[in-house]
This record gives structure tokens, C-alpha cells and sequence, in this order.
């Protein structure tokens, strides 16, 4: 069966199978982070079943773990989805969690934000604007720009609210955490 | 302390956000969480340079005795400072001319 999103599966369900369902399997592909959170939470509160199986577009980091996060228990990424979801579905009923080797691997991969990226991204959660930042920090405009460009890229933000949310909410993505500038002394 | 010299270090900036005031340390990346009267006390602080002035000011603004005010500012500064988040020079303050006004920072 196939919904078109999270919101139609009940209805789908309702007039497809009386079964109940063991674990869904949920198409995110070409989704960001804060959308593939709000389409884990939804389609887990729709179907009420407790597994779920996400096919991602190669999803940068945030989008990694906010769909942990929210709770998918399998991330898989194409081009080996169909021998992958067996076995990922096999074992996220053994109550195990599978993400896919190139996603793992690039979620646990270190911080990337620069030192300025941090500074900026800081301010801008505080609602800093361009020109402000970059008088404080005794930039160009342009540089802030160019930072801030580069930061929601590694962030896999598209506005400085999606980055605000992703940073000031740890359930969404990373957490003010992310900021911490290393060498530094202790936070606050 | 109430003459010395107090400045918000360059690598800190704050806002007022809704009820509360937001600090950030552009050294070490790291928020803090401030009650909503401490962005005026800092933008005081900004303005007068010192415990004294701002006291002064804060004590004609609110109507209370300016000994109180004082004592109040100073032992905040100081939690300021230790966080980082003020810097106090030991230099005295230079005095004021009579017949003027606060001096700015």
C-alpha cells in the first residue's frame, strides 16, 4: 500500500487491510531535516505502530539525526533499497536500529562549522541581522553572507529560522551544542 | 568597585528576547540565559562605564535609596565578570567635572 503522506495513511489502512501494522515504510526522499522530523512524528502518531522505515535522498547530518531523533528506526539510502528493506525490516523488529552505511558514517563525522560560521550562526539564532553581524564582527556583508551560506549547507537548513529551530531545539537536530567553539572555556 | 571601570568584552553580545536576555560568547560559542532586566543593566553599563553611574541612574529611574541600588549593582557585576561576560578594570574611573553629567563609556 502507498499513502502520499503520513496524514492519509489511516484512511489507506482503513480501507486496504484490517491487519495491524507491524512497521511502515515511509518515502522521504528530497525532504530536509525539519520536514522528515515532522513526517516521523506524524506518521508514527498516524499509524500508531512503533517501527518505521525512512528511504532518504542521501540526507545531510542535521536531517540524519532529527529523523533518529523523532524516531525512525531504519534509514536507508538508494541505490541498494530493495535488498537492504528485508533485512531492515527483519531487524527493527528485533527492536534494532539500522541506518545506512554512508549516513552513519556521515553523522558521526566531526563538527565541520568553522570558527566564523559558529560566531555567525550565534548571532543569527538571536536575530541578528547581516548588517549587524557583520559590524560586530568586522566583516563585508558579502563574507557574512558567504558564511552563513556555507553553514546552512552543512546544516541542511534552507533560513536562518530552520537554522534557529534545528540549533535551539535538541529534539530537531543539534542543539546549541554545536556551536561550542573547541578550546574555548566552560559554557554557560 | 563602584568607581572602577567596567566594559562588556568585544567577544560578547546580548539581546532582549521576550522575557528574557540572551547572551552570546562569540569565544566560546556558549548562550546564556540572563532575566530580561539584565539587557538594560548591560546597556547602563555600556553607557555610564561604571557601578556608580549606572547605580545613580538606576536609583533616580526606580526611586530607591542609591546605596541599595549600589550594593545590588556591584554584587551582579561581579557574577557578570565571572562569567566572563563583563570585564572590570582595576583603574579607578576618571572623576567627573561637577556640574556634568554621566560620562559615557
Amino acid at each position: 500500500m502507498r499513502a502520499r503522506s503520513a496524514r492519509d495513511i489511516p484512511a489507506l489502512l482503513a480501507s486496504n487491510s484490517p491487519l495491524p501494522v507491524d512497521a511502515a515504510v515511509l518515502d522521504a526522499r528530497g525532504r530536509r531535516a525539519a520536514q522528515i522530523r515532522t513526517d516521523v512524528v506524524d506518521a508514527k502518531r498516524e499509524l500508531g505502530v512503533a517501527r518505521l522505515v525512512l528511504i532518504c535522498s542521501a540526507p545531510g547530518r542535521a536531517a540524519t539525526r532529527a529523523a533518529v531523533r523523532a524516531g525512525a528506526d531504519a534509514l536507508l539510502v538508494e541505490p541498494h533499497i530493495e535488498s537492504a528493506l528485508p533485512l531492515a525490516l527483519r531487524a527493527i523488529c528485533a527492536d534494532q536500529v539500522v541506518i545506512s552505511a554512508p549516513l552513519a558514517r556521515g553523522a558521526l563525522h566531526a563538527d565541520a562549522l568553522s570558527y566564523r560560521e559558529k560566531q555567525i550562526l550565534g548571532m543569527v539564532v538571536m536575530g541578528f541581522s547581516n548588517h549587524e553581524i557583520s559590524q560586530k564582527l568586522c566583516l563585508a556583508e558579502s563574507t557574512v553572507k558567504g558564511h552563513l551560506s556555507s553553514a546552512f549547507g552543512k546544516l541542511d537548513v534552507s533560513s536562518r529560522s530552520e537554522a534557529a529551530s534545528i540549533i535551539l531545539d535538541p529534539n530537531q537536530g543539534v542543539g546549541a551544542g554545536v556551536l561550542a567553539i573547541s578550546g574555548a572555556g566552560g559554557t554557560g | 568597585m563602584t568607581g572602577t571601570r567596567l566594559r562588556i568584552p568585544e567577544h560578547v553580545v546580548y539581546r532582549e528576547v521576550v522575557r528574557e536576555t540572551v547572551v552570546f560568547n562569540l569565544q566560546t560559542g556558549a548562550y546564556h540565559s540572563l532575566p530580561r532586566r539584565a539587557a538594560q543593566i548591560l546597556a547602563l553599563i555600556e553607557r555610564h562605564g561604571t557601578v556608580e553611574d549606572s547605580a545613580a541612574e538606576i536609583a533616580r529611574r526606580t526611586g530607591r535609596p542609591l546605596d541599595s541600588v549600589r550594593a545590588s549593582l556591584a554584587a551582579y557585576c561581579l557574577e557578570l565578570a565571572r562569567s566572563g561576560l563583563l570585564q572590570l578594570d582595576a583603574r579607578p574611573a576618571r572623576p567627573r567635572p561637577s556640574g556634568q553629567g554621566s560620562r559615557a563609556a
